[in-house]
């Protein structure tokens, strides 16, 4: 029993990783194509191509939901966790960005793909809070 | 908020993984109330007091 319910954490937490990066994945390549393939405004390979990020941001919301109503209590506070501190440093990175950008003069971010950002961070902060714990 | 946990488990013989599955958690959620990093919710610290067959006090000690 113990074996199988060990996998069974390892299991949803694997899980979770690969639908998480592969929507990732998904979405920066929606990002990319909507903003680099050229085609000339209003016809239907532009609006085509303008809408490409929607389904894959939904997407992404629907893999964080599915974990969610997966997991223990203890497990969604982490998900919760990893969830504010990166909408946190999200909001932190893109609120200052512009005064670094008037005093320092660094090159403005590619504001279109916050998300991608976000996502990214997502799961660099929920891997390292969902690594497995030692007991004391 | 302290507990017993760890010896009502160890005196019954059980692994943390037992734990987890008679509990339908994670034994990542086990190790973080055993260790104090996570005060669980009350129907599960009703569930862990129905597996131990003690009352949710006995198991779980407020240090104030």
């Amino acid at each position: 029993m113990s074996t199988r319910s060990l996998g069974h954490d390892a299991r949803n937490v694997l899980r979770f990783f690969v639908e998480t990066v592969g929507a990732v994945v998904v979405l920066a390549a929606a990002k990319f194509g909507s903003t680099h393939i050229a085609a000339a405004t209003g016809t239907p390979l532009r609006i085509l191509l303008d809408l490409l990020p929607v389904p894959a941001v939904w997407l992404l919301l629907f893999v964080m939901l599915r974990y969610y109503w997966r997991i223990d209590e203890f497990q969604r506070l982490q998900f919760l966790k990893s969830v504010s501190l990166t909408g946190g440093i999200m909001a932190g990175i893109a609120w200052s960005w512009p005064s670094l950008h008037k005093a320092f003069g660094w090159s403005a971010a590619d504001s279109g793909m916050w998300e991608v950002y976000f996502s990214i961070l997502f799961v660099v902060i929920t891997a390292i809070l969902a690594r497995p714990m030692r007991a004391r | 908020m302290r507990n017993t946990l760890k010896e009502l488990r160890a005196e019954r013989g059980m692994t943390q993984a037992d734990l987890a599955a008679r509990l339908t958690v994670s034994r990542q959620t086990v190790i973080a109330i055993e260790t104090g990093r996570y005060d669980p919710s009350l129907p599960l610290a009703f569930a862990i007091a129905e597996v131990f067959g003690r009352r949710i006090e006995e198991i779980f000690i407020h240090k104030g």
